[in-house]
Parts: C-alpha cells; sequence; structure tokens
C-alpha cells in the first residue's frame, strides 16, 4: 500500500504559478544585483559530508537531514550555505587574490519541530565578502543587502545593527562557569529580563554583571549609543560601541532615507560572529528576512586565516511579502493560434512572428476551428489566430460556451 | 499600509482572569472581554489594540509566526514549545512549580534498572534528565499523569505542582523541584522591533501595574 504517494514531506511544499514567478522574478533581482555589485555567483552541492557541518558547534545533529553515501560515509543536506562556501573559498580559491565576493542561491535544509507550520527548505539569496576585515567592507554588505531589498520591491525595509563584541567584551569579563554564561547568552538573545536579572544577582556583583543586565533593553534608535556609552569601562565594549555607532552614522549619511535600528543584545550565534551582525524586517512578517553578520574565524576551521562577512536573504518570505502588498495578475496568454496540420511550417513560423513582437501567444492544440474558439473562450484568450490561404483574426468576446 | 492593530494573543482560562484584572488596574478598558460570547478576537476600547483568545499552546504558534505581536502564558508552555521568541516580563501570577514526583517512599534516584516517567511534558522531562545525566524513557499522558505510577506504567512523573494536595490525595510526594513556572509576556521577534514605542509603553505599564501589586501585597 502507498500511503504517501500524493502529499509532500511535512516541512516542504509545491510553489504555483503567481507565487512561482514572484520567486523566481526576486532571486533573478537579486542575483543579478549582486553580480552588478561585483560579487561572483557560485554553487555548491546540495549534499555535504556530515564533517563539515558535525564538526562545529554551529548546527545541532538534530537539526540536519542525514544521508549515507555508498561507502557507508554520512551526508547531510546542507543546512546553511556559508560553511560550504567557505570550504569553497579555503581550498579552491585559497591562492586568489583577495578580497574575494561570492554570491549564491540556494535552498538550505533544516529539520523542524514537526506541526508548526515551520518551513524545512529554506531558499536563501546571499553574498559574502572574503578577505576583509574593514568598515569599508561592513558598510559595503549592509548597503548592498539594502540594495538588494530596495531592488526587488520589498518596502518598507528596516536594518538592524548589533555588534557581538559589545556582549563579548563583558562576557569575558564576568567570572562565571561556561553553562553559566551560555544561559546568560541565551537570556539577553530572549530579552528575558526578569530571568537574567536573577541569574546576574546570584553572581558576585560586578560592573561587567551590571552592564549585561542592561544589554537586552539597549535597543532602539541612536539613543542606544548614549544609554550604551556609560554602561561599561571596558576597552573592548567601548571600540565595538564605536565600531557600531560609526557604522551607523554611516549608513544613514550614505542612505539617508534608510529605516535603521540598533540592538546591543543580538546575541544569537556568537560563537559564529565575530562582529558587526544586522537583519532586517518587512512590516507583517514575523521573523527576519534578512539576516548577517561578520565572521573571522569561520574561514580558520579550513585552514585559511581571511576575515569575512555575510548576509542571507530569506527568498520565502521577501516572495510572500511582495506577494501580498503588491499583488500580481497570473501571466496568461493574449493570443491563441490554431493551424490545420497540414499547415504546421507556416503556422509555427507565424506562432514565432507574434511572439518576436512580444505577445505570449499559445499553440492550439485543438483538431478543429471551432474547438480552438472553444477553448479560447474557456480560458479567456482575448485573440485567436486561424492561420490559412488567408490569415484570420478572430476577437473572443464575453459569450458563454 | 494600513496599521494592523496591535494583537495581543491571551491564554484562555486562569491565566485569562489574572491578566485581565491587571490590564484593568492599569487602565486598559476590558469591558469587551467581560461581554466576549462566544467571539475569540475581541477588541479594546484603546485604539488599535486586539486582545485574541487561544490555548496556551496556541499563544506561542501564534505570537513566534508574527499573527499576533505579544501574548500572555505560563512558561510551562514556553519551556516545552518556544524557540523563536522575547520573554520581556515574568507577570508573577499563575505560580507553580515543576516537580518530579515519586510514589511515597520509592527513591527514583536508586539503583540502576532503566526507569520510566510519564509526563505532559516531554521535552521538559527529556531536559531535565539529561541534564542529570540520567537514562529514562519517556511516556507521554495526555490526562491524569499521577495515575501512571499507582497503575505501574512508570516509575515517575514530571508535573506542575501547585499545592500538592493531588500528590497526597494519591500517595504521591515531590523527589525534586525542578524548576518555577509563571505567567509570561512573550513578544514577537519582528514586532518589537518595528513596533518598539507601542509595545514598549503597554510593557512599560505593566511593570507598573505589577510593581503597584507587590508593594500592597508587602
Amino acid at each position: 500500500m502507498k500511503f504517501h504517494d500524493k502529499i509532500t514531506p511535512e516541512g516542504t511544499r509545491d510553489v504555483l504559478f503567481e507565487e512561482c514567478t514572484v520567486r523566481q522574478r526576486t532571486q533573478d533581482i537579486i542575483l543579478k544585483s549582486l553580480c552588478e555589485k561585483g560579487f561572483h555567483p557560485v554553487m555548491t552541492p546540495t549534499m555535504e559530508f556530515y564533517d563539515l557541518f558535525g564538526a562545529n558547534r554551529y548546527f545541532s545533529q538534530e537539526s540536519m537531514y542525514k544521508l549515507i553515501d555508498a561507502q557507508g560515509r554520512i551526508l547531510v543536506l546542507r543546512p546553511d550555505s556559508t560553511i560550504p562556501i567557505a570550504r569553497l573559498t579555503a581550498t579552491k580559491l585559497q591562492n586568489e587574490p583577495h578580497p574575494i565576493r561570492l554570491c549564491y542561491c540556494q535552498t538550505a535544509y533544516r529539520a523542524t519541530p514537526s506541526l508548526r507550520g515551520r518551513l524545512d527548505e529554506i531558499s536563501q539569496c546571499g553574498a559574502e565578502l572574503v578577505g576583509c576585515g574593514s568598515a569599508k567592507a561592513d558598510l559595503e554588505m549592509l548597503l548592498t543587502a539594502g540594495d538588494c531589498l530596495k531592488e526587488c520591491g520589498a518596502k518598507p525595509f528596516t536594518m538592524e545593527l548589533g555588534h557581538i563584541g559589545a556582549f563579548k567584551a563583558l562576557i569575558d569579563e564576568l567570572s562565571a562557569a561556561d553553562w553559566q554564561k551560555e544561559e546568560i547568552r541565551q537570556l539577553i538573545e530572549e530579552k528575558n529580563y526578569t530571568a537574567l536579572s536573577d541569574l546576574l544577582g546570584e553572581l558576585p556583583a560586578s560592573p561587567a554583571a551590571r552592564a549585561l543586565d542592561q544589554l537586552p533593553r539597549l535597543f532602539g534608535g541612536a539613543d542606544v549609543f548614549g544609554r550604551a556609552a556609560t554602561l561599561s569601562q571596558s576597552a573592548a565594549f567601548q571600540a565595538a560601541l564605536r565600531e557600531l555607532e560609526q557604522l551607523y552614522r554611516q549608513l544613514i549619511q550614505a542612505d539617508p532615507a534608510a529605516e535603521v535600528l540598533v540592538d546591543l543584545g543580538l546575541v544569537n550565534q556568537a560563537e559564529y560572529y565575530t562582529g558587526i551582525v544586522f537583519r532586517g524586517y518587512l512590516p507583517g512578517i514575523g521573523q527576519p528576512v534578512l539576516s548577517g553578520g561578520r565572521y573571522d574565524r569561520l574561514l580558520n576551521d579550513f585552514g585559511l586565516q581571511k576575515p569575512a562577512i555575510g548576509f542571507a536573504i530569506h527568498l520565502d518570505a521577501v516572495a510572500g511579502y511582495l506577494q501580498k502588498t503588491q499583488p500580481q495578475q497570473p501571466l496568461s496568454p493574449t493570443a491563441l493560434v490554431y493551424w490545420p496540420r497540414e499547415l504546421a511550417a507556416r503556422g509555427f513560423s507565424f506562432l514565432q512572428q507574434l511572439r518576436s513582437q512580444g505577445v505570449r501567444c499559445e499553440n492550439s492544440l485543438a483538431d478543429s476551428e471551432e474547438e480552438a474558439k472553444i477553448y479560447a473562450r474557456i480560458q479567456k484568450i482575448p485573440k485567436l489566430y486561424i492561420v490559412g490561404e488567408q490569415m484570420e483574426e478572430i476577437t473572443i468576446g464575453e459569450e458563454p460556451v | 499600509m494600513t496599521t494592523k492593530p496591535l494583537r495581543i494573543a491571551l491564554t484562555k482560562g486562569r491565566l485569562e482572569k489574572d491578566t485581565v484584572a491587571l490590564m484593568e488596574r492599569v487602565g486598559l478598558d476590558c469591558q469587551s472581554l467581560h461581554q466576549k460570547g462566544r467571539r475569540l478576537i475581541l477588541p479594546l476600547q484603546q485604539a488599535g489594540t486586539e486582545v485574541v483568545l487561544a490555548k496556551a499552546a496556541d499563544v506561542i504558534t501564534y505570537v513566534e509566526s508574527g499573527v499576533c505581536d505579544m501574548g500572555i502564558v505560563g512558561k510551562d508552555t514556553i519551556q516545552e514549545l518556544a524557540s523563536h521568541l522575547y520573554e520581556l516580563l515574568d507577570l508573577g501570577f499563575g505560580r507553580c512549580r515543576f516537580a518530579l514526583a515519586v510514589k511515597q517512599g520509592d527513591d527514583f534516584f536508586g539503583g540502576y534498572g532503566p526507569k520510566t516517567i510519564a509526563t505532559k511534558y516531554p521535552k521538559i522531562a527529556r531536559s531535565y534528565f539529561q541534564k542529570q545525566g540520567l537514562d529514562v524513557s519517556v511516556v507521554k499522558i495526555e490526562g491524569s499523569v499521577e495515575l501512571a505510577p499507582l497503575l505501574g506504567l512508570a516509575d515517575g512523573i514530571v508535573d506542575i505542582v501547585e499545592t500538592g494536595a493531588t500528590l497526597r490525595e494519591n500517595g504521591l510526594e515531590v523527589s525534586r523541584w525542578i524548576c518555577d513556572i509563571s505567567a509570561r509576556l512573550v513578544v514577537n521577534i519582528a514586532s518589537l522591533k518595528l513596533r518598539k514605542a507601542e509595545i514598549e509603553s503597554l510593557v512599560f505599564r505593566l511593570e507598573q501595574g505589577l510593581a503597584a501589586q507587590n508593594r500592597r501585597e508587602k
């Protein structure tokens, strides 16, 4: 008995017509925009060795789809694209002059908890800039990400900046066990003010503990910098704050219309990121549609000591937003071309001629003129061309079939 | 684009009463919540605010997905289900504790035989024993969990304990306290950023209301 032959696995779905069109168009615009900005497109395998992701702490075992290859080795469906691109850069491109700008548009696979309505196939368009650790590179990537979204019409768009260095400076200063530090990080990520205060209250009072307690509350506009300035005297903290503020100011100068927020409590994936982190939001979309940051140590895992920064745009979310806010009519044909079998050559050349003039036309597969007329009426195709000794053009009316 | 009302998902039942009481204390007009009939989406007097009544687990689903901006739900449900949420406020009410309970006199941690735990909260139970480095098999029970050890299905239960009366009446006792729970205010990640002013002003009012009550109780 076949039970599952008519449905798709949980977390996956078919994408049809308008949605498919919007998604492809969005993807094309983003990739084109990235290529024009000097990013080179790459593709990595859908399957990679488990070791590539399993050896690091960035993805849990449970979150990856696994397969076994013919030699009994464990493979995974890539849960992300940045790590394979880091592998590729550190191996095949290790002798290329830097900086290297790469872009991609591919699907990542994550095993998400069931029955929560989440997608396990995540389409992402992204860019990575490898080999430059400067603030100029940070700014370039923020502007690039913003441009991509603007160009595909995803407005009004809000950018949010953070700096993982601020958190790291404080947590390094704190005397606590590693598991406590991880718990603190998690509570900051969740903005769980109460539990964070309780946990920090159990530790010996220190400037770092007091500062960490305030960290998740430090989000908003430019006012954050003023509020954060006196939070800690730590040189590393002050340096991170300065870097963030400069970037914030430059971003606003470069793009005065940009809506930019700051959150010093952006501490997710703290193991992975090393500097600036950022996210993008669209109104009414419950999750960030863009996420990125600086990851200067990742390439080191593959033996290449190069700084890097990257971002990914969540295509499903952006396309979903565009479809909701700017609904498009489905692209249906505006003409139907019918020819009797013996006039195939003539008919086909006429069809091509129409298409070259930009008319969206469909080849009629009907067996008679009458059948072609009925079909055109049902499909609401406004024009029917009959190819014969003379070309006949019929306007299809609204009258019932 | 027209602005969506700020939607608050509220856990139906016991937390609902306490939440409405708190909201009224801070000056929100909850008239519509008192005369709700069978409606599930209730606009508040305050312009642009809506209350959605839902079961606890659904509050998490709605807030995580962003169809509701905020929610009020027990910490037990958050621990069991949530992953991408901001948990801004401990509302203090709906207070109880998670505990491991066994038959009176039993030593759950004694011996080396395999142990079975019955619970409505498999994730919480599993993560607790994982931290203890203990292999247990977890059985999900939907109703009165206390039955399972009495019938010999499980060696212990992980459940919410309020007064302990149900445990006592059924010959069970608390072996270990696991954690405290109470009602929390959760917020969608994007909403907090995009509707910061609205959400923070509401959070501030609720915080003031809680503080005032704490002072009264002291």
